[in-house]
């Protein structure tokens, strides 16, 4: 019998699950005012990570802003996932954070202690990333939600984009794959506690250490994997730097458990909204299982960073990231583009 | 044919009907689902394909009917453990459990020392009692280790061994997970899973008998 509430069951999608999808989100910026400025770095136009505004020369402010409805049942680890997620955009961007802004819904009913069990979550991850909570903004709503906008700064000229790949780079990811379909199993309770606290583990993980071991490497650009999937930010990837990205599945470490859930159906909506996204410019073999293609199309709720690093410091960048992070895979290379599928899986 | 009407529901549930349903009608090997919503189309095909039977879909008012054939007896079996993930969850299992021959029995651990008195004869109290569980006939159904109990299955702690003997031979082990926060000890976890204050208050809700130490 159920006696209390779990937070996820008052969630209709659960963490970047709930993100809009990519190709609708840009039919929605069609025909805005075309306002320019010299200083803004990165804006919309872009789908990058997050906004870069130039203040001076040698520094620029990162800002971004990112929120979810619950993720975990327990309020402190939702807390936590929101805060990592949120200031991952800063990360893959290549700044520091600095300051950051609550960003919070909640049931007018909903215990207090828990309310506060979101609030210090997220304060925990703020201050482990050496950045501050300034502030936030709450209202009463039926579905909780809370994440955080953080601004963080950064010297424009070590900027590192998500359009700016070069061919021959070799591809790199920090984090295993499945964190949707593990967290949509967990919904289901299909999946034990152990798996639980693994995704849940990967989910708090903050991509400081990856961002910060990959500082001294020739990384031509970069990004954080989440809810548009690996093959989702791969095709930006791939179309903003007008290259062909090519993935070895084999090389990928899913989490355990993932592919077998994928093969019985156990799979967030949003993999088929990915699907539907990128499939035309994404070719798959036909010898990489259904299951893998899947997972590839799942959404990662605080998933990790993706570099495209210079093929002569892959080695090194993979040595300095080896324990540093939940898992260093190299995953692909980046080819020139000759028509065709923007991204190529075998 | 057993016939699933899932209309209104979303992602993992129709799925895992189904796959409940399957398994009950074994003789039959097929279950119509009904869904609103294409998401549930596809995650039942694929369900279908991983027990090896087949997928049909028809369109109804205001939705899907998928109808899933062909499934033998030993392919609708779900896997260990998810038997009890399924009925735990409580999702759509109309057949009357039966009764438990034995009242099972959770324990909590809420300090590194048994009783009150000379805390170093405490430590031997403990790590004496939880070898005996382990060595019992029957070990306890659950141990929830929590407050300062919750160093006892983190790194560096005597009892790990007794408690992952425990834990092999069937007894759930979990530690608070906001107690091994206040440590600091969330990395350090050598043993068992990591549990919170919701899942608590069901385990002293629940059926069992629950005993702290």
């Amino acid at each position: 019998m159920e006696t209390t509430v779990k937070l996820t069951k008052l969630a209709d999608c659960a963490g970047c699950g709930a993100k809009v999808g990519a190709g609708e989100l840009a039919q929605l910026f069609e025909g805005f005012p075309d306002v320019h400025d010299p200083n803004l770095l990165v804006g919309f136009d872009h789908a990058d990570d997050a906004a870069v505004y130039k203040l001076r020369d040698d520094l620029a402010i990162v800002q971004t802003l990112d929120f979810f409805p619950p993720i975990a049942d327990d309020p402190f680890t939702f807390g936590q996932i929101a805060a990592a997620n949120a200031l991952s955009d800063i990360y893959a961007m290549g700044g520091r954070p600095i300051t950051a802004l609550n960003i919070m819904a909640v049931p007018e009913d909903m215990p207090k202690d828990a309310v506060r069990e979101i609030l210090r979550g997220g304060a925990t991850k703020v201050a482990e990333a050496g950045a501050i909570v300034a502030g936030g903004h709450s209202i009463y709503d039926a579905e909780p939600k809370y994440g955080l906008s953080v601004t963080g700064v950064i010297d424009p000229a070590k900027l590192l984009r998500n359009d700016t790949a070069q061919v021959g780079d070799v591809l790199i990811y920090t984090k295993p794959v499945g964190i949707g379909i593990m967290t949509t199993a967990l919904k289901g309770g299909l999946a034990g506690e152990e798996d639980r606290a693994r995704v849940e583990g990967l989910m708090c993980t903050l991509n400081r250490a990856a961002a910060e071991a990959a500082r001294p490497f020739a990384v031509h650009a970069c990004t954080d994997i989440t809810g548009f999937a690996v093959l989702g930010h791969m095709l930006e990837l791939a179309q903003g730097s007008d290259t062909c990205i090519e993935l070895d599945s084999a090389a990928f470490e899913f989490l355990p458990g993932a592919l077998d859930f994928a093969a019985m159906g156990i799979l967030p909506a949003g993999v088929y909204r990915n699907r539907r996204y990128a499939e035309a410019e994404v070719e798959i073999a036909p010898e990489v299982s259904l299951s893998v293609a899947d997972a590839l199309f799942d959404p990662q709720t605080s998933g990790g960073l993706l570099f495209a690093v210079d093929a002569s410091d892959a080695d090194a960048l993979m040595a300095a990231l080896d324990g540093a992070v939940p898992a260093a895979q190299r995953i692909g290379v980046v080819r020139s583009y000759e028509g065709g599928a923007r991204v190529r899986v075998r | 044919m057993i016939e699933l009407n899932c209309f209104g529901e979303t992602c993992p549930k129709p799925v895992i009907r189904a796959m409940k349903a399957l398994q009950e009608s074994a003789a039959e090997g097929a279950v119509r689902v009904l869904v609103d919503n294409t998401v549930a189309v596809e995650n039942l095909k694929r369900l279908a394909a991983s027990k090896q039977g087949t997928a049909e879909v028809e369109e109804i008012e205001g939705g899907w009917a998928v109808t899933i054939a062909g499934v033998t007896a030993a392919a609708a079996e779900n896997p260990a453990g998810e038997e009890a993930a399924l009925a735990e969850a409580g999702i759509a299992c109309p057949v009357p459990e039966a009764a438990p021959a034995k009242q099972q029995v959770t324990v909590f651990v809420g300090s590194k020392a048994l009783g009150q008195g000379a805390p170093e004869l405490g430590n031997i109290l403990i790590k004496g009692l939880v070898y005996a569980m382990s060595q019992a006939d029957e070990v306890p159904h659950r141990i929830v280790f929590f407050n300062d109990g919750a160093a006892l299955t983190c790194e560096g702690s005597e009892l790990v061994d007794d408690v992952r003997e425990l834990e092999r031979r069937g007894c759930e082990v979990l530690t608070c997970g906001t107690c091994l926060d206040f440590h600091g000890l969330r990395d350090k976890l050598a043993v068992g899973g990591v549990t919170n204050l919701y899942a608590i208050s069901e385990f002293v809700l629940g059926p069992d008998k629950v005993v702290t130490l």
